[in-house]
């Protein structure tokens, strides 16, 4: 829509005030029977940017991204394009942790990308020539269009995830969130995943993506939210992820060097 | 004879019945499809034998009000009250502990007493209760013309209507996340899809019979499964398994006397399956 892409070009004029943003959290918490998952979890991600979200294992950060997409109910306030989340999904992906999807489900690479253009589709709407295009392009995004007719569990973990944010493209959305988009997939799909997700930040996207690997967060982020059940520190990678912040949320041990991280 | 039931040279009657059974089988293999992917399949045998308790209530009611106990709307009404009712206690017990083990006490407790309410029934020696036992196990001999349209349309119904939410239920089934993400309520398409489950339990009532449904809803499912590679055709080629064993089961049960029609679809469906298991082997996928 044109008046999309108005508003795109005018958040992304001016990067620095907080309604230029494309997803703020205020207080975010959630609690699991007596555990906290969640203990006022706050940070904004201003439009067109590219953050990593690190922490240590169950600092809750796949809990954050569920919470913000109102997938489980937590407390706190959550504006996206400055309104609420439920009005601004249909602007908003969601690229799930591999583990979390059942793989021996018979569907074929072209029906999971078909699922993201639903809301184009409707209830019972039929799936058009130019709605099957459509896919094929976003297939083609990720280099995966010659696997379209394969069933899903006989791809690579690295090709299945490939899938999954084509899925995400096909919908058309401006805010990406991803758990964990790395994790177990092969070097080709990596720079893959990074090159489609680069491109899409540099066309006004905002990207968000929990993300384990320290040692790329310099070369693929621009952005990093460092978190352990709250926030511990946010800002721009150079100021942002420093060893002192580090040691606060992984321990003292962890020997990284987080200005030597950007060679990867 | 049989050959004369396959034929539809039986007669109006059981030419009717035939196709009856066919289009619950239809019904039944696509709603399995959906509900095995969904991974409920155990619900839907906790919901049929939740039925009888209803149907022994709904025997008595009538008879109460000096009406023809065995009136088959009738039954299917008080059936589908004790099916939600179970239904909805699965859901309230799961919350407790794990969904089979809830289930399997809804299931067990529903079914003793509708079998206790059955033997009252008999005792009681009013309202022509002879002939309500075919609810457990199916009978399609002497089956009423209304039964059989009851049927064949109860089935139609069910599966246009599953084809039509056939893309969401797949969402729900394959990522629920997602669906939700999508402006797909999964609750919602639950909900849905085990109202079309129980439509196909009741309006199955006197074909396979509440014990066997289980049976029918869930062997064509899982052949279709090594066949195809899409939800739909999963689904679709499931319905026509089940339309074909419900067919045949059918007319075979109508041809031989005291055969009860459940176990021979049943049995049918089985036989399916094992050739299938044959010819696909094992796959993963």
């Amino acid at each position: 829509m044109a008046e999309d892409a108005e508003s795109r070009w005018l958040m992304q004029a001016g990067n620095d005030t907080a309604k230029d943003d494309a997803l703020q959290v205020q207080g975010l918490t959630l609690r699991y029977n007596d555990v906290l998952a969640l203990d006022g979890a706050t940070a904004r991600f201003p439009t067109g940017s590219m953050t990593a979200i690190i922490g240590p294992n169950g600092a809750g950060k796949s809990t954050f991204l569920k919470s913000v997409l109102g997938l489980v109910e937590a407390e706190g306030t959550v504006k996206a394009f400055g309104g609420p989340v439920a009005t601004a999904m249909p602007r908003i992906a969601y690229v799930p942790q591999r583990a979390a999807v059942d793989w021996s489900f018979p569907v074929r690479v072209i029906d999971v990308v078909l699922m993201g253009c639903y809301r184009k589709t409707g209830l019972l709407g039929r799936i058009d020539r130019r709605m099957a295009a459509h896919a094929m392009a976003a297939l083609a995004r990720v280099g995966m269009q010659d696997f379209a007719r394969r069933q899903i569990g006989a791809l690579s973990g690295g090709q299945q995830q490939r899938v999954f944010l084509a899925r995400a493209l096909a919908q058309g959305a401006d805010l990406f969130l991803l758990d964990e988009p790395f994790a177990g997939v092969d070097a080709a799909t990596e720079s893959a995943i990074i090159t489609v997700l680069k491109s899409l930040r540099d066309s006004g996207a905002t990207i968000i993506a929990v993300h384990h690997d320290l040692t790329t967060v310099a070369a693929y982020f621009d952005r990093v939210l460092l978190m352990n059940r709250r926030t511990l520190a946010e800002g721009p990678v150079a100021e942002t992820f420093t060893r002192a912040a580090l040691a606060q949320a992984y321990g003292p041990a962890l020997m990284l060097d987080p200005t030597g991280s950007s060679a990867a | 004879m049989i050959w004369q039931a396959l034929l539809l040279q039986g007669g109006y009657n059981s030419v009717l019945v035939s196709l009856g059974a066919a289009l619950l089988g239809a019904a039944a293999g696509a709603a399995g499809a959906f509900l095995t992917l969904r991974r409920r399949s155990l619900m839907s045998d906790a919901m049929a034998h939740a039925t009888l308790p209803g149907i022994g209530l709904a025997f008595l009611a009538m008879v109460a009000l000096g009406g023809d106990g065995r009136f088959l709307p009738g039954l299917m009404l008080g059936a589908a009250l004790t099916a939600a009712a179970g239904l909805w206690a699965v859901q309230r017990l799961a919350r407790q502990m794990h969904e089979d083990a809830a289930t399997g006490a809804v299931l067990a407790s529903f079914y003793g007493a509708g079998i206790v309410l059955l033997t009252l029934i008999q005792g009681l020696g009013t309202g022509r209760p002879a002939g309500l036992e075919t609810v457990l196990l199916g009978s399609t001999a002497g089956m009423l013309r209304a039964d059989a349209l009851v049927i064949g349309f109860g089935g139609l119904a069910v599966s246009c209507a599953l084809w039509a939410l056939r893309r969401p239920l797949a969402m729900v089934a394959f990522d629920p996340l997602h669906a939700r993400m999508m402006g797909v309520n999964p609750r919602r398409m639950d909900a849905a899809l085990m109202a079309l489950v129980l439509a196909v339990v009741l309006v199955g009532l006197n074909v396979t019979g509440l014990i066997l449904i289980v049976a029918l809803l869930v062997t064509p499912a899982v052949t279709a499964r090594l066949w195809s590679t899409t939800v739909t055709g999963t689904a679709t080629l499931s319905a026509l398994i089940g339309a074909a064993c419900g067919y045949v089961g059918a007319a075979i049960s109508a041809s031989v006397p005291d055969l009860p029609t459940g176990p021979v679809i049943v049995l049918l469906a089985a036989g399916v399956f094992a050739l299938t298991l044959l010819l696909r082997g094992h796959r993963d996928g």
